[in-house]
């Protein structure tokens, strides 16, 4: 459990050494309130026993039920997705190119509104290539989907120790001050790399986060943080070259990919075709950042997610219905939705319940810049606690 | 390394060097580009990282094909197939037909703005030519994937005779439209035989020599941008394309005006371009 201890360490140490942080001038207006880290202080040690713990399988088997019954679609789905790949493999690539550039988008359904019709003129919201980029973004997210139980094949980590580490990566990121879109990259390079590579135990899981935040944003980042402020941030834990080092290394386990679709990329998509308020937004982007510590929550792809977290949003917040449009434009029907949707409502639950260890996305999202959406009351309405009790 | 036996110094990239090798058992010829990962730098410089995510994501006969990235303690080797030339030297030669190696750029170009890529940084020595005369896309050291809505991204890209008036002045928000000013520079550039077309010396330089003025008709939002400059007094105005480009039809006259509009808002896309009777004469196979 060292690396998980380091993660307390560093975080009670950036308690400690505010005066230390606002040295450095890349932080100075980042200071956290002490409170949200003070919070978090001790819960790793007390995580720590519950680890060993939950090696005897104790906690484990409630889920399993619900699990099985999200994954049965899913694997079907799957293999349809490899039946097409195999079937490509036999054409040549070139050709699918041009197949792929020709094949004109299917025609609007009568009952769905077309919502980039005004767009034309504003060329931000790329109008023209709106509807092209989202199927291939689709066919995409399904490419680099990682197996839903990938943890069971690793020795050096558990679903824990993911929850800890990605709840430390969302306070650097926060505390960075990076775009949305890295925390994401971020989050799917580790799943990714964890899922391919077994040398990771808790002695270099704090490695493989930071390097994986590195990756993601020189990838998507104007201005990307140094190597130095990663050493920094893990309480010179690793030095310099190690960070590089895993950075090439993971690099090449993604297999040179690191942009893929997010979930922020698709909510976009679902709020404008909703035309939806900044609250349920912002509602949704908490949701999804929950999604991201939990470890079950990777059997679903990031346009699920997307869909799941709006359609939770918009019925605890005025119980606006999952119109023929959004269907559309988000790609899943209300039922279809309904695997991911009763996980995100369990998730929400567990938070306000305050049984939940890795509180770092609540205390963000309780924060006026996010409209104080993790502590609205509509959270506690029943239709949160019906579908979360549907999961648990 | 083994793998390829280096033949030659074929040039110097973004960010590395590049080479002709052959395979040394199928003897393909193809182009190494190396990037070295020293120990006292930031690791994987981000403009690699981004060509090699980018380039393994768009497959397409106008996009060089990045056939394999080699990974050693010490550096990264990229591995793209190997083009005999780029357009400067194509186009001075004078073996080109302008109206076929304009629609497969914008063909090329269509592809990555329909698969949320800009490439920023077009230019005639970025469009390489391979053994068949196919035109080709490449490097991808300044291009990058955007979302939608698209937000602000650095306005330091485009080498400045490519680059658009509304990034010149500064804009950070810029979308599919800043490939479309290369595109109609490099078309001019090719219809008048290899002479750029605004060859400017620094960015006023550059803004003068752009042909007519931005006024408050055509481009309302210019007095927006963060080096929003006023030309309205400058001299010359706007020059007639027929001047400009003598040798280009008026079809061709007509796509080069819609694709050099002063307005990123009004600028014509690649999908829309590759439409305009400029190509008619072209067989189908050559716009699908």
């Amino acid at each position: 459990m060292a690396a998980v201890g380091r993660l307390g360490n560093v975080i009670r140490q950036d308690q400690e050494n505010e005066h230390l942080l606002a040295a450095k001038a890349k932080f100075a207006k980042n200071a956290r309130p002490r409170a949200a880290l003070g919070d978090l202080g001790n819960k790793p040690a007390a995580v720590t026993s519950k680890t060993s713990a939950n090696l005897g399988g104790g906690a484990k088997s409630k889920r399993t039920l619900h699990r099985t019954e999200a994954t049965t679609g899913l694997l079907s789905k799957q293999a349809k997705e490899q039946d097409a790949k195999q079937q490509k493999k036999t054409i040549d690539v070139d050709v699918i190119g041009e197949a792929l550039e020709s094949c004109c988008i299917t025609p609007i359904p009568a009952n769905v509104e077309d919502i980039d019709k005004e767009d034309i003129s504003n060329p931000q919201l790329c109008a023209e290539y709106v509807q092209e980029i989202y199927q291939y973004m689709h066919k995409l997210e399904c490419e680099f989907h990682v197996p839903p139980r990938y943890l069971s094949q690793r020795k050096g980590v558990t679903e824990l120790m993911r929850a800890i580490l990605v709840d430390w990566l969302i306070q650097v990121h926060n505390k960075f001050k990076l775009l949305q879109e890295t925390l994401y990259i971020t989050i799917s390079i580790l799943d990714r790399f964890l899922s391919v590579y077994d040398d990771v135990g808790k002695h270099n899981l704090q490695l493989v986060g930071v390097s994986a935040m590195l990756l993601a944003s020189k990838y998507e980042e104007m201005y990307c943080p140094e190597i130095g402020d990663f050493v920094y941030i893990t309480d010179n834990s690793y030095d310099k070259g190690e960070i590089r080092r895993m950075e090439a290394t993971i690099f090449k386990h993604v297999d040179f990919s690191v942009g893929k679709p997010l979930c922020l990329h698709f909510l976009r998509r679902n709020s404008k075709a909703g035309m939806v308020d900044p609250t349920k937004h912002t509602m949704a982007k908490y949701f999804m950042e929950l999604s991201l510590v939990d470890y079950t929550c990777v059997q679903f792809l990031p346009s699920e997610i997307a869909a799941a977290s709006l359609y939770i949003a918009m019925k605890v917040d005025d119980g606006s219905e999952w119109t023929p449009t959004l269907e559309y434009y988000s790609m899943y029907s209300e039922s279809k939705l309904q695997p991911c949707a009763r996980r995100i409502a369990f998730l929400i639950t567990k938070t306000l319940s305050g049984s939940a260890k890795n509180v770092a996305v609540y205390n963000k999202y309780a924060a006026p810049k996010f409209l104080n959406v993790s502590k609205l009351k509509s959270l506690r309405s029943s239709f949160v606690t019906d579908l979360a009790a549907e999961e648990s | 390394m083994q793998k390829y036996e280096k033949l030659e110094k074929i040039g110097e990239g973004t960010y590395g060097t590049v080479f002709k090798a052959k395979h040394k058992e199928t003897h393909e010829i193809v182009a190494l580009k190396r990037v070295r990962l020293d120990e006292d730098d930031e690791g994987i410089p981000s403009s690699a990282l981004r060509e090699i995510c980018i380039l393994k994501e768009l497959k397409h006969k106008n996009i060089v094909r990045l056939h394999d990235v080699m990974h050693s303690e010490r550096r990264l080797t990229l591995v793209f197939e190997y083009c005999d030339q780029d357009l400067k030297k194509y186009f001075d030669s004078c073996q080109g037909e302008v109206d076929a190696a304009v629609v497969k750029l914008l063909r090329g170009l269509a592809f990555c703005h329909s698969r949320n890529v800009l490439h920023r940084d077009l230019k005639p020595q970025n469009l390489l030519i391979n053994k068949d005369g196919e035109l080709k896309l490449a490097d991808f050291g300044l291009a990058r994937a955007f979302g939608i809505p698209v937000r602000c991204y650095s306005a330091e890209v485009v080498t400045l005779w490519y680059r658009p008036p509304d990034v010149l002045m500064g804009a950070k928000l810029y979308s599919t439209s800043i490939d479309m000013w290369s595109a109609g520079c490099i078309f001019a550039e090719m219809a008048n035989g290899g002479r750029p077309l605004f060859p400017g010396n620094d960015i006023d330089d550059q803004l003068r020599r752009i042909l007519s003025p931005p006024s408050e008709e055509t481009w309302p939002n210019a007095v927006k941008l963060p080096d929003y400059k006023d030309f309205s007094n400058i001299q010359g105005g706007a020059v007639s394309f027929a001047v400009v480009v003598p040798k280009l039809s008026a079809a061709g006259r007509d796509l080069l005006q819609k694709l050099l509009v002063l307005n990123p808002a009004h600028r014509i896309s690649a999908e829309d371009a590759m439409r305009h009777p400029f190509f008619a004469d072209l067989s189908p196979s050559f716009r699908a």
